[in-house]
């Protein structure tokens, strides 16, 4: 049996997470949540494998430096920056995350996201 | 004369079958009817929702994500919504009483409001959270005040309209419960 998509989710506002939980699990991802970017680098440090991640741009303690952080954590993870408000993905793109989505996103935006990224098929 | 009482007997057993068939079925038909009118009675509700601008197409999102290893899903993400915004709200009332305004710390809970708004299809305070903002952005304080008493409004009555719709839902019962079993 092939493996599932292992997806780890960035969100602190506990609806939006259990919106994107509800759209993962839909799709028969395996999925991960925390609250916080540091909890998702802790987690990084004893278990990277993930397909992807989907972390909130709009939280103060996201920036460059932790989209560079959970690149060496976990160099094959694809990143996804989720936000309200485009310009705040800029940043976070040009330090290495690898899309964007807009909140809320549905979930033809997640599956066209992980299409161009090449998760999934 | 033996056979006679048997025979009188057996036919009393039948009538009495008879009334007690008849009565299952009407009752049946009346459960079957209250189940059809709860039923069309949450959808008028839900239409006017919709209409009258207090959600918008995210909440058919919503409706779209449930499914039956999650039946209570839309009226769960309601919940944390209204957990959600009464903190934020919460939190902007305390800001705005205070001597010294600090539209930034304000814009900050009313984006974060907004999102939730979005989140659930709040098309009528998602609305008023931008009108908001924009008062903040002019630091424009009874702007401020007039559209947080708007929007604490428009919170009370989304709220009591949900609650309303769920309740019925609640009423009604799945949808499966409503079909006759199969024979």
């Amino acid at each position: 049996m092939a493996d599932r998509i292992t997806a780890l989710l960035v969100e602190c506002s506990v609806l939006v997470r259990c919106l994107y939980y509800q759209i993962l699990t839909n799709l028969n991802f395996e999925v991960v949540s925390v609250q916080y970017a540091h909890e998702a680098l802790e987690l990084l440090q004893t278990d990277n494998d993930f397909d992807f991640i989907i972390i909130d741009a709009g939280r103060p303690d996201i920036n460059g430096e932790v989209i560079m952080s959970l690149k060496d954590l976990a160099p094959h993870m694809k990143i996804i920056v989720s936000t309200f408000n485009i310009g705040l993905a800029d940043g976070l793109l040009a330090a290495g995350a690898d899309a964007f989505i807009i909140k809320p996103a549905q979930p033809e935006d997640i599956v066209d996201t992980l299409i161009e990224l090449g998760i999934i098929g | 004369m033996l056979m006679i009482c048997y025979s009188l007997y057996l036919i009393h057993n039948l009538v009495l079958l008879r009334y007690h068939l008849l009565d299952c079925y009407y009752i049946e038909k009346s459960n079957r009817m209250d189940y059809v009118n709860t039923r069309r009675q949450a959808a008028s509700m839900r239409k006017c929702l919709f209409d009258q601008g207090y959600l918008d197409e995210q909440f058919y999102q919503l409706e779209d994500l449930q499914d039956d290893a999650s039946p209570n899903f839309v009226e769960e993400v309601v919940t944390l919504f209204f957990r959600d915004s009464l903190r934020l709200m919460a939190n902007i009332d305390q800001s705005l009483d205070k001597c010294a305004k600090d539209f930034n710390k304000l814009d900050v809970y009313m984006q974060q409001l907004k999102g939730s708004c979005t989140s659930i299809g709040a098309s009528k305070m998602k609305t008023e959270c931008t009108v908001f903002r924009d008062y903040c952005r002019d630091e424009n304080i009874e702007g401020c005040m007039r559209s947080f008493q708007k929007l604490k409004r428009e919170h009370s009555v989304l709220r009591q309209k949900l609650e309303s719709y769920f309740q019925l839902l609640r009423q009604a019962g799945p949808i499966e419960c409503a079909t006759r079993p199969s024979k």
